[in-house]
């Protein structure tokens, strides 16, 4: 009797090791035959490198232009691409970190893990948008932070992020948290561009009209499209994804009277890069149509080469006449201290 | 021969747990020459805003862990006492909850019960009210009931596994005495389940502890921050690892100190007694006409509204085509693209093989180290078995980065390699096996083990024949979970993938961060179905349950 009950646990043991192994060779089918060493490394936040993101579309386009073979990682978000390379400075695997913004510029220069290079593509960018003068990162596409509302169930929108503090508006806005999310972060930033360090005021004000304040801008956006609110923080770009592939219009972004927070991404070179040469041939071809135009519909940006056209949809994607930004020396010095003072005041 | 017993463990958590882990918490105790200092963890322990966070994470944890404790128990009574049909595939189902990602909890349960949600929707309809009547969201009790969800399973799976192997002659003998109800079971009863009842609330407690959206998300905003968020802060926003790891530090102390005391607590209460291979269960179906049936059914539609409505608007939101609310046509859009093979199936394949691969490496690892924890009489056993459950109490941020930092010198790559998670995944799993395969190992009555030795059976036989099968079914649990663990897994997953190791929570954040919702919530459904499938196949290879 003891016997048959040992046994039935063999039977598990011997039942998983199957499995296991029909589910290894289902994934060796399913990978493609052994690449060939790649000649570029790029590490990038993950939404750039998915299937929906610029990657499937721009890296064949540069691996035939200059028959090369291009390995991009996703290593999480924006913050932990930086993260990696400052781990591994002393040992550097890979060429190019992508995903470096203006909030984060200061944070990259001041751990020295990127070298300068001045792409000749460049003279063709508008001055504002290039926000590192010292080149070590070249942008490559840039957006607003702005609230997206739901026009089916919000009319008379507010026109101003003082208006967001309208009691009309209570318990009807979601929010990032700074500490854990990039456009939390923005918001955080934007308030204090416009209101300075009396931005607690206006949080205090605002308050009453949060619903909640969630980690990260998935979570926040789709509490959105289920209708727990409607109003949430995102970017001018979102309704042009409804517009594209909904087809519907229902979902708007508010320019604001006191300007929208910028946002501009770059990438740069890493100090210590096994394919230096190749890596600039990289920061050439970012600049160029043939990457520009990739962007709109796969990461939801603006393209900084301004010869590039936006699709269709993008109307729905409105530019702010006036932009808001803080310089980046500003944010690596009171980061800090905004965010604890301003978990003090929500914690209320 | 316990110690040769206990080398390959040793070695295996040496080299990919205490050597990663500590290559980054070593920045939390050194200054800035290098020289140790617990200046770091001082700073922090001085900083009120911290304590109070410390505080209120310990509090939200020790509430969840009795809200579930509370809602499981009877459910693993029901499993435990009565047959009925479909009992393995609710057993099967109920399990499921704990491998959901959190961002999918969060959109099943702000669909179900948020403001706007299916609940208040329908009461709003019926009694034409044109504000939603139940606020259950974004508050302290959000977050419990969202906590009870995921770990309502953890307690009726490890209590009923022990449950059922208990004799019931003892509480027989206490009915014929008098003893009844409440009177029985706090008398009788509770002391006879009580090893698994505390590795359960043990296990759900550091879960909760280390919980991080669903406080963040459904609590309202920062007024209710766990410790979690701030090592994320530190270790993934802030970049400032030192003070990152000098958070997780304190963090793992806790952690610590309540596995310790827990453990205590737990070999006072434990005594060996008679443990039967299985226990004569009535039929649930035959007592639906009394009081006591219909009180049991109430028990079981409460549990399917808290546990099952989530789940189930997951599935039904990921039919949709279009996001929001309204008339929608049913659509098989995103089935059709999973189904039509390249990255979908390959992470569908890719999560089974690691949860395939993470289950037979924490089995044996956990059912040693059990087994020597529960059998070994050594003055520091109670530390040693503390610091063995550590994994669960580390945050897998720390340890994802941990080997980042660690093997980078090393000339071949381990991060990217199918093993690096796998082993990751390992670590951060094999603790439950102890937790479940500890009760019971605990409760075999020694006698037993006398009468086979007497009658001629070495250590060895007596480990294979006797003690492995009357801890089966604990140990069936503890594979279950392992495999859930594994299957369910992000922070650590995230940082050690490629694409051709791509996992099913990977695939999510991913659908979910290029505005792809729905294709979230069917491949939250295809990780659903294909769990339950899972559970189905390791309780049936396992023989559990009636």
């Amino acid at each position: 009797m003891y016997k048959t009950r040992s046994n039935r646990l063999s039977r598990l043991l011997a039942a998983s090791v199957a499995l296991a192994a029909l589910f290894a060779a289902a994934t060796v089918a399913a990978t493609p035959v052994a690449e060939t060493e790649a000649q570029l490394v790029i590490y990038a936040y993950d939404s750039f490198v998915s299937e929906w993101g610029p990657a499937p579309l721009v890296i064949p386009k540069f691996e035939e232009l200059h028959d090369t073979n291009v390995e991009i990682i996703s290593v999480g978000d924006a913050g932990q691409v930086l993260n990696r390379a400052i781990l591994e400075k002393d040992h550097p695997k890979a060429d190019i970190i992508l995903g470096i913004d203006n909030n984060m510029l200061s944070r990259a220069l001041e751990e020295g893990v990127l070298q300068s290079y001045r792409s000749s593509n460049l003279d063709a960018i508008p001055e504002q948008l290039i926000f590192d003068r010292s080149y070590a990162v070249t942008p490559f596409d840039y957006g607003y932070f702005a609230f997206v509302y739901d026009s089916e169930a919000l009319e008379n929108p507010p026109k101003s992020l003082e208006q967001l503090t309208d009691p009309r508006f209570r318990k009807r806005i979601i929010v990032q948290d700074p500490r854990t999310s990039s456009p939390g972060l923005g918001f955080l930033l934007w308030t204090i561009a416009v209101y300075g360090e009396q931005y607690l005021e206006y949080w205090k004000r605002l308050q009453p009209n949060l619903l909640t304040i969630t980690d990260g801008w998935d979570t926040a956006y789709g509490m959105f499209t289920s209708g727990e609110a409607p109003m949430v923080l995102s970017y001018t770009t979102s309704p042009a994804y409804h517009v594209e592939y909904e087809q519907t219009e229902r979902y708007r972004a508010l320019l604001f009277k006191e300007g929208n927070y910028l946002q501009i991404e770059g990438m740069g070179i890493l100090k210590g890069a096994p394919h230096p040469g190749m890596a600039r041939k990289f920061i050439d071809f970012i600049l160029t149509e043939e990457f520009q135009s990739e962007i709109p519909l796969t990461n939801w940006m603006y393209p900084v080469n301004p010869e590039v056209p936006t699709p269709d949809s993008f109307r729905f994607a409105p530019k702010p006449e006036g932009s808001l930004q803080l310089p980046a020396e500003e944010i690596r010095k009171n980061r800090d201290r905004w965010i604890n003072a301003w978990v003090k005041q929500v914690s209320r | 021969m316990l110690f040769v017993l206990l080398l390959a463990p040793a070695a295996f958590l040496l080299l990919f747990f205490y050597f990663p882990l500590g290559s980054v918490l070593v920045g939390g105790l050194t200054d800035r020459s290098g020289r140790f200092s617990l200046a770091v963890i001082t700073s922090l322990l001085g900083d009120p805003y911290y304590l109070r966070i410390i505080g209120f994470t310990v509090w939200q944890a020790i509430l969840s862990t009795l809200l579930s404790v509370l809602m499981g128990l009877p459910g693993a009574y029901l499993l435990a006492r009565y047959d009925f049909r479909g009992k393995r595939l609710i057993q099967a189902l109920t399990t499921v909850p704990f491998v959901l990602p959190s961002i999918i909890v969060v959109l099943g349960f702000v669909r179900f019960f948020g403001n706007n949600g299916i609940l208040n929707r329908f009461l709003m309809s019926l009694f034409g009210l044109s504000e939603p009547p139940l606020r259950i969201l974004y508050s302290l009790q959000a977050i419990l009931l969202a906590h009870a969800f995921y770990n309502f399973p953890v307690v009726v799976r490890i209590v009923s596994s022990l449950w059922r192997r208990i004799h019931p002659s003892t509480e027989e003998a206490a009915r014929s005495l008098g003893a009844h109800g409440l009177r029985l079971f706090w008398r009788v009863t509770l002391p006879q389940i009580l090893p698994a009842l505390l590795s359960a609330a043990a296990l759900v407690f550091i879960f909760c502890l280390l919980s991080f959206a669903i406080v963040l998300v459904l609590g309202g905003g920062p007024r209710y921050t766990t410790l979690e968020v701030e090592v994320y802060r530190l270790a993934k926003v802030s970049l400032d690892l030192k003070t990152g790891s000098a958070l997780a530090l304190v963090g793992a102390m806790i952690s610590l100190l309540f596995l310790y005391a827990y453990i205590k607590l737990q070999q006072r209460s434990s005594f060996a007694e008679r443990m039967t291979e299985e226990v004569e269960r009535p039929r649930l179906g035959s007592m639906l006409g009394s009081l006591r049936g219909v009180v049991y059914l109430l028990y079981l539609l409460f549990m399917a509204l808290v546990i099952l409505a989530p789940m189930i608007t997951v599935v039904a939101y990921s039919f949709q085509l279009r996001s929001g609310w309204g008339q929608q046509a049913i659509s098989l859009e995103w089935y059709r693209r999973i189904l039509s093979g390249g990255p979908y199936l390959r992470a569908v394949a890719n999560s089974l093989f690691f949860a395939c691969m993470t289950m037979l490496l924490s089995l044996p690892l956990g059912t040693i180290l059990a087994y020597v924890g529960a059998r070994s009489r050594f003055a520091g056993g109670r530390v040693v078995e503390a610091v063995m459950m550590l994994p669960i109490g580390i945050s897998s941020i720390i340890l994802g980065l941990g080997y980042l930092k660690a093997y980078q010198q090393l000339p071949w790559r381990i991060v990217g390699s199918w093993y690096a998670i796998v082993f990751a995944h390992t670590v951060i799993a094999y603790p439950f096996v102890i937790r479940v395969a500890s009760a019971t190992f605990r409760k075999i009555k020694s006698s037993l083990a006398e009468a086979a030795s007497s009658l001629g059976a070495g250590p060895w036989r007596l480990f294979w024949y006797l003690e492995l099968p009357l801890a089966r079914s604990a140990l069936i649990t503890g594979a279950a979970f392992a495999f859930g663990i594994s299957v369910g897994e992000i922070n650590a997953s995230l940082m050690l993938y490629n694409e051709r190791l791509i996992t099913i929570p990977v695939m999510v954040y991913r659908l979910i961060g290029s505005y792809n919702f729905i294709g979230a919530c069917a491949m939250g459904s295809v990780l659903m179905l294909f769990c339950f499938l899972a559970f189905l196949i390791i309780d049936r290879a396992g023989g559990e349950v009636g």
